[in-house]
C-alpha cells in the first residue's frame, strides 16, 4: 500500500506536466464527459460545467463527414486505440486542430471508459495547408513557361538531370538539351553566364538544319557532392517564347542596320569630298571671264569626266550588285593614271594621308593605248585607295605599276595599291579573306567591288603583305604581242584598232527630253552630226509627234505628263521594230531595266555625247536596227 | 604560277628608253614583275614601295650616280637579300672593283645580251 501511495505521489507532477501540454478528456462508455483538463477548457473556450455531462459532439466543427466519426467510434467501442487528427470548433466558433489519441480503458474486459489525449497543431496545419497552396501555384507558374532545371558538371561540362531536379510537371524533354547543341557564337555568352551566377543569357540551340530555338539560361547555383570531388551547377533554362524570339530577331537586326548605317555614313562623307572638289574647280573655271573660260574648256571637260565617273562609282559603292556595262574603249595609260590620281588626292587627303603615283612602267608604254574599262580599272585602283585611307592606320598610300609576265607567255598590267599601315592578319595574308583584325565589313565591301569590276575584266586581285603595310595588286591581261621582240618600239601596231565612227549622216530622230537646256544641247549636238532632228517636251508630245517614218527615238526617263516608259510602252503598241534607246541618269534607280522591259532596244547613260552617240548607232547598225537613209 | 602569288620582283633603274624596252622584253619571256624608274630618286622611292627582289642599276643616271642607289639600298633590311646588277657602258677595272666593294652581285656591259641577263637573274 505505501509502495502504492508512493506510486502516486511520484505520478502527481508528470499527470501536471501532461495537463500543462496537452488536452485530456475522459467520458463514460456512451462518450458522455465525465472529466476534462484546464487546457481542454483553455482552447475549447467553454467551461468544466458547460463541458461534463455532454458528449464531443458540442465540439464538432463540420469539416469531417459522418464516415469519419463512424470509424472513429468503431474503433474505440472495439476496444482499440484511435490516433488521427480532428478539427474541432471552439465555444467562440473558432476552427483548431488536434492530434488525437483516443484509448479505450478496458475493466474486467469491458468498457469502462475512453481517455482522450490531444495536441494543438492548429498551426502546423495551416503551414501545411500554405505550403501546399504555394506549390499548386508553383506548379501552375512551371506549366505556363516551359522550363528546365539541369545541372552541369563542372568537371567535363556535362549536362543531365537528377531526380530530385524533376519539379512540376516540365513540358519538355531533359534529353534534348545538350551542351553542343548551343551555336557557335552563342557560346561565349554561357561563360559569362557561368561566370555571373543568377544572368540570365539567351542563346540559341541548333536542333537540326533550319531548326533553331531561342532559350533563355540562368546558372543558379554550385552544388558540391560530400566529397566535394564534382562540382556541379545547377542551370535553369526556358524556351524563349515567340514574341521574345522575335524581339531578339529584331533587335539583332536593329545592330545590323546601325552598322550598316555607319559604314554608309563613312563612305557618303568620302564621296561628298571627291564630289566637292571637282565641282568647286568647276565653279572657279566659271568665275573666269570669257576667253579664259573657252581656252579652259579642256580642262572643264576633263573635271565633267571626273565629276560622272564620281557618280557612277558612288551607285556602285551604295550596291555593289549594281552592273555597270562594260565599256572598252582604247586609252593612254597616262589618262588614266591621272584620273586615278585625281579621285584618290582627294580621298586621301579627307583620311590625312599622303598620295603618290610612281611612274614605274617602262616609257614606251606609258604612251601606249591599251583596251579596257576605264571605270572599272579606276573605280578598283580608287576603292583599294580608300580602303587603306579607312583601314590601314597608316599616313602614306602609293600606287605603282607593274608588268608581270607568267612562263606560259600570258601578260599582265598591275596596278598596285601599298599603304604603311598594320598591314592584315596572318589568316588574311595566306590569301583565305582579305580582311585586317578588327575591321572587317566596310574592308569587305571595298574589297568586294575591286575584285567584282577586276574579275569582269578578267583579272585578279591579290594581296601580299609589306614589310610595313599591305600590298593590293590588280592584275589586268593585256595583249603579249607589245612585247614582240620582232617589233620592237612598235607597240601601237599591236593594239586593237580603235572603233571606226564613220556613221550614217541625216537619220530621223525624235528627241524626247524635258529639261529645255539638255533637249537644247543634244539637238545641237545631233544636228552637228548631221541628223534630222524632231524634238518632244514630254511622254505625251513624244507620242503625237512619233511616225514610221523615225530611224531613232531618244528619250529620257523622268518627264511630266507620260514618262518614258509610259511613252515606250505606246509607241511599241504601234512599231515593234523602231530603235529606242533610254537615255538615262542611270546612276539613279532601275530606270534601264524598266525602260528594257517597256520595249526600250537599249539604255545609255546621260549626258549624251557624240562619242556615246555615235559607239550606240554603231551598236545599232551591227545588229541591223538601223539602215542609214545613204546606205 | 597564277598571279596573286609572290613572283620574282625585278626593278630596272635605267634612264634610257631603249634599254628598258630590252631589259622589259627579255624578262617578259622568264615570268617575272617588272617596276621600272629613271633615274636615281624615283629609283630609291620605288625599291622601298616594292621591295624587289632583283635591281638592275644603270650608273649614269640623269640626276646622279647609280652608285648612290646602291650604297644607299644596302643599308635597307627589307632589302637584305636583293640581288644587285650593274647595266653600265663603263668598263674600267677601277669601276669594277669599287663595285664589288659595294656588294654588287653581276655586272653587264651594254650593250645587254639576253641569256647573260636571264641567268643573272634567275640565278
Amino acid at each position: 500500500m505505501k509502495d502504492i501511495v508512493e506510486g502516486a505521489r511520484k505520478l502527481v507532477p508528470l499527470l501536471s506536466a501532461l495537463d500543462d501540454h496537452a488536452i485530456v478528456s475522459r467520458t463514460d462508455p456512451a462518450g458522455v464527459i465525465t472529466y476534462v483538463n484546464a487546457r481542454f477548457c483553455k482552447v475549447s473556450g467553454y467551461t468544466k460545467d458547460e463541458l461534463v455531462g455532454k458528449t464531443h459532439s458540442v465540439l464538432k466543427s463540420g469539416i469531417h463527414d459522418a464516415d469519419f466519426y463512424c470509424d472513429l467510434w468503431k474503433t474505440i467501442t472495439a476496444g482499440r486505440t484511435w490516433r488521427g487528427n480532428l478539427c474541432n470548433r471552439s465555444k467562440g466558433g473558432e476552427l483548431y486542430w488536434v492530434e488525437s489519441t483516443i484509448t479505450p480503458i478496458l475493466d474486467q474486459g469491458e468498457i469502462a471508459e475512453f481517455v482522450s489525449v490531444r495536441t494543438e497543431i492548429t498551426d502546423i496545419v495551416r503551414k501545411t495547408e500554405a505550403i501546399e497552396h504555394q506549390r499548386s501555384v508553383l506548379e501552375k507558374v512551371m506549366l505556363s513557361v516551359e522550363f528546365i532545371l539541369f545541372r552541369e558538371s563542372l568537371l567535363t561540362g556535362e549536362w543531365y538531370q537528377r531526380p530530385e531536379d524533376r519539379l512540376g510537371s516540365y513540358v519538355f524533354d531533359a534529353l534534348r538539351l545538350k551542351s553542343d547543341l548551343v551555336v557557335k557564337q552563342h557560346r561565349e555568352r554561357l561563360d559569362l553566364a557561368r561566370e555571373h551566377l543568377g544572368l540570365e543569357v539567351k542563346v540559341q540551340l541548333e536542333f537540326g538544319p533550319d531548326d533553331l530555338e531561342w532559350f533563355a539560361f540562368k546558372y543558379l547555383s554550385v552544388i558540391h557532392d560530400e566529397s566535394f570531388e564534382s562540382p556541379e551547377i545547377l542551370v535553369l533554362a526556358r524556351r524563349v517564347e515567340e514574341f521574345e524570339s522575335a524581339l531578339l530577331v529584331a533587335r539583332n537586326a536593329v545592330e545590323q542596320m546601325n552598322l550598316a548605317e555607319q559604314r554608309r555614313n563613312k563612305i557618303y562623307g568620302t564621296i561628298a569630298h571627291e564630289l566637292r572638289t571637282p565641282v568647286a574647280a568647276l565653279q572657279m573655271l566659271c568665275e573666269l571671264s570669257n576667253t579664259e573660260f573657252s581656252k579652259n574648256q579642256k580642262h572643264i571637260k576633263g573635271i565633267l569626266g571626273d565629276l560622272i565617273a564620281t557618280i557612277d562609282e558612288m551607285r556602285l559603292v551604295t550596291n555593289p550588285e549594281y552592273e555597270k556595262p562594260l565599256n572598252l574603249e582604247s586609252v593612254g595609260l597616262i589618262e588614266l593614271n591621272r584620273q586615278i590620281s585625281n579621285a584618290a588626292i582627294p580621298i586621301a587627303s579627307a583620311g590625312h594621308f599622303r598620295f603618290e603615283l610612281l611612274n614605274t612602267l617602262p616609257l614606251v608604254l606609258s604612251n601606249i593605248e591599251i583596251n579596257t574599262d576605264l571605270f572599272r580599272i579606276r573605280v578598283a585602283v580608287i576603292n583599294l585607295v580608300r580602303n587603306a585611307v579607312l583601314h590601314s592606320r597608316g599616313c602614306n598610300v602609293w600606287v605603282s605599276n607593274s608588268l608581270r609576265s607568267l612562263e606560259t607567255g600570258e601578260l599582265y598590267l598591275e596596278w598596285h595599291t601599298s599603304d604603311d599601315g598594320i598591314g592584315l592578319g596572318d589568316a588574311s595574308a595566306q590569301g583565305t579573306e582579305l580582311s585586317r583584325p578588327g575591321e572587317g565589313v566596310v574592308e569587305g565591301q571595298g574589297l568586294q567591288i575591286a575584285r567584282k569590276l577586276v574579275a569582269e575584266l578578267n583579272g585578279t586581285l591579290s594581296y601580299l603583305p609589306r614589310s610595313k603595310g599591305s600590298e593590293f595588286t590588280i592584275s589586268v591581261p593585256i595583249d603579249p604581242a607589245i612585247f614582240d621582240s620582232t617589233q620592237p618600239l612598235r607597240f601601237e601596231q599591236s593594239l586593237p584598232e580603235p572603233h571606226q565612227t564613220d556613221i550614217p549622216s541625216d537619220l530621223r530622230i525624235l528627241l524626247v527630253e524635258d529639261d529645255a537646256m539638255i533637249r537644247l544641247l543634244s539637238q545641237q549636238l545631233l544636228t552637228k552630226l548631221g541628223m534630222d532632228v524632231v524634238v518632244a517636251v514630254d511622254g505625251e508630245d513624244g507620242l503625237k509627234k512619233f511616225d514610221d517614218n523615225f530611224d531613232l527615238v531618244l528619250t529620257d526617263y523622268f518627264m511630266p505628263v507620260m514618262n518614258g516608259v509610259e511613252m515606250i510602252d505606246n509607241i511599241r503598241a504601234k512599231n515593234r521594230s523602231v530603235p529606242i534607246v533610254g537615255v538615262t541618269a542611270a546612276t539613279i534607280g532601275s530606270q534601264r531595266e524598266e525602260m528594257k522591259m517597256a520595249g526600250a532596244t537599249n539604255a545609255i547613260a546621260k549626258p549624251l555625247t557624240a562619242a556615246s552617240f555615235k559607239a550606240e548607232v554603231m551598236s545599232l547598225i551591227e545588229k541591223g536596227l538601223i539602215v542609214g537613209r545613204d546606205r | 604560277m597564277s598571279p596573286g602569288q609572290r613572283q620574282l620582283r625585278v626593278l630596272t633603274i635605267d634612264d634610257d628608253p631603249v634599254t628598258q624596252q630590252m631589259v622589259a622584253q627579255v624578262l617578259m619571256k622568264i615570268g617575272v614583275q617588272l617596276f621600272v624608274a629613271g633615274d636615281v630618286v624615283s629609283g630609291i622611292r620605288t625599291a622601298h614601295l616594292v621591295e624587289p627582289d632583283v635591281l638592275l642599276v644603270d650608273l649614269s643616271l640623269p640626276d646622279g650616280r647609280g652608285e648612290m642607289i646602291i650604297q644607299r639600298l644596302k643599308l635597307e633590311p627589307a632589302l637584305k637579300d636583293a640581288k644587285f646588277i650593274v647595266i653600265t657602258a663603263d668598263t674600267s677595272d677601277s669601276t669594277r672593283k669599287s663595285l664589288e666593294q659595294m656588294g654588287v652581285d653581276s655586272y653587264f656591259v651594254k650593250p645587254l645580251d639576253e641569256s647573260t641577263l636571264t641567268k643573272a637573274i634567275k640565278l
